[in-house]
């Protein structure tokens, strides 16, 4: 770092805090949120490297994943495709969610997007089978290779961090023919290398929804082979192979349910009547890959909920213990974002997602410096 | 080598201006760095801390003795906590100093997360003339950086 002599010191106006060493910067500027750290990449060149740092870039990302009374806690906000492209702030203190344009984003693709997948601040869009990476927090986007033409809607995808190579993978699976009962093929994209390979073949029938990242896995909904019952489907990126999460004791025959992460665990919202009215319960996998650990949280009741609403799928826990979700309305096209109060027992909705084509397209992401050009996305402001 | 309350003794700490400080060593072997100079045997009396002065060591050891207290309450802390780094920068930057050289990990945290929600939304000039930072950007590479991160700074 370039230091100016001490001269102006003894002035009231002097820096007040000269000459630190270089790790408590490091420590300070890895405890700022995006936005801050954009602005200061121009106050020097020592500052515009570190805040590039692939070392720091981790640092700042782990600070906002893991979180504790002490460190400051990245907010999570949640991306909204509709006719532009939004970010949305849902922890402000007052309870009004703000929202912001997020021009550039906009711009990407003249077709409608789908949220492909979202992880570290990453987040995956696809539109006719053109992926596109970016990062909402810094607006940097690329597009990934488009791996071969397939002529169907009923692909889906998956996206998460393998930490065993520290570098992200795209999974994508299509079925070999249009029959949708027919076998499908499974390609893994990684990062780094920017090509897609093919890989073992998807087991089951898929539901061609995000895949949710968990404990270094991507998890789906499925249909076992013969359409008997739902499963969860997983696929572990550093061991590329596809298993099945044992689901817990739903104690219904055929379960009607999602899944989805809550505070870093697989989750399950079961769909169910209790009592001889609606109810959705949310089921956490406390550990991972033991089944035992299956825990049921929060019933919401359906009672009192305004009866246009069904199907509620969470999202997030936000800070002050509140759970973000997703709903759909009972006409066609009809969702909302709506906050759930579990110590109130309360509901809000926040947000009408006017969705215009039966798709829901919207996730939430963490803000990170994580660039969708791998650590080569330094280069791009870097004198 | 048994570091308990009840068979704690006095430590006597020298700052940098020569003050002399005494301390309870359960107290004082929160700072890494005198707790390895007393489990190498090395604590004999007075401990010189050549880059502490004395105000400054004061307000360590009072961090250190309210976190050295078995009964206080994780909320108790925190609110305690909050209370003490409510001061002006250059007090700050001499227990920042402190706690890097004393090697006080929870104390470094603190002050470098205050220190991080005191300059969030500052404007880099501010920032350089905080830390003591000089501008070696060329005036077009400054307008590039500024460009690629336009909304940044809206």
């Amino acid at each position: 770092m370039v230091r100016k002599e001490d001269k102006r010191n003894k002035s009231m106006e002097g820096p007040t805090m000269p000459n630190l060493p270089n790790e408590i910067v490091f420590d300070i500027l890895s405890r700022l949120p995006v936005r801050s750290l954009l602005r200061f990449r121009c106050v020097c060149k020592s500052w515009n490297a570190l805040i590039s740092d692939p070392h720091f870039v981790k640092t700042h990302l782990n600070r906002a994943t893991t979180s504790d009374n002490n460190t400051y806690q990245q907010s999570q906000r949640i991306l909204i495709l509709s006719e532009t492209v939004q970010s949305m702030d849902f922890e402000t203190s007052s309870g009004d969610p703000s929202v912001v344009e997020l021009d550039s984003l906009s711009k990407i693709s003249k077709c409608s997007l789908f949220i492909a997948g979202s992880c570290n601040g990453l987040v995956c869009l696809e539109c006719n089978q053109d992926i596109f990476l970016c990062n909402p927090a810094t607006r940097e986007y690329r597009k990934l290779p488009t791996p071969g033409h397939c002529p169907t809607i009923l692909t889906f995808y998956g996206f998460g961090y393998d930490s065993s190579i520290d570098d992200y993978k795209m999974i994508r699976i299509i079925p070999n023919n249009m029959n949708y009962l027919g076998i499908s093929s499974a390609d893994v994209l990684t990062l780094k290398t920017n090509s897609w390979r093919r890989i073992s073949d998807w087991p089951w029938r898929g539901f061609p929804d995000m895949g949710v990242f968990v404990n270094g896995a991507l998890h789906w909904l499925a249909n076992d082979a013969n359409y008997v019952d739902y499963l969860i489907a997983s696929f572990d990126l550093a061991g590329e192979k596809f298993k099945e999460v044992e689901k817990p004791n739903l104690g219904d025959e055929k379960s009607n349910f999602t899944i989805g992460v809550l505070g870093g665990c697989l989750c399950v919202f079961h769909y169910h009547h209790e009592n001889g009215s609606k109810a959705s319960t949310i089921w956490v996998l406390k550990q991972y890959g033991v089944k035992e650990s299956w825990t049921k949280t929060i019933t919401i009741p359906h009672f009192g909920v305004p009866k246009c609403l069904n199907y509620f799928v969470p999202l997030c826990i936000t800070k002050n213990g509140e759970l973000l979700m997703r709903v759909n309305g009972n006409k066609l096209y009809e969702a909302y974002l709506v906050m759930y109060n579990p110590i109130e027992k309360t509901l809000k909705i926040f947000r009408d997602l006017m969705i215009t084509d039966g798709w829901f397209r919207a996730a939430t992401y963490i803000e990170s410096l994580v660039s969708p050009n791998g650590d080569k996305g330094i280069e791009r402001t870097q004198a | 080598m048994s570091l308990s309350p009840s068979t704690s003794k006095m430590l006597s700490l020298k700052s940098s201006d020569g003050k002399v400080l005494e301390v309870e060593e359960h107290v004082a072997v929160l700072c890494e760095t005198i707790k390895s100079l007393v489990e190498d045997g090395c604590a004999d009396s007075p401990i010189p801390l050549a880059n502490v002065d004395g105000a400054t060591l004061g307000n360590v050891m009072e961090w250190c003795k309210k976190h050295a207290d078995q009964k206080a309450s994780a909320d108790d802390l925190e609110d305690w906590d909050a209370e003490f780094v409510e001061r002006d920068q250059g007090e700050l930057y001499h227990l920042i100093m402190a706690a890097n050289y004393l090697n006080i990990k929870g104390l470094l945290d603190l002050i470098c997360q205050k220190v991080a929600d005191m300059i969030k939304g500052k404007h880099p000039e501010k920032i350089r003339e905080i830390f003591n930072i000089e501008n070696d950007f060329t005036p077009e590479q400054q307008e590039q950086i500024r460009k690629d991160n336009s909304w940044a700074f809206e």
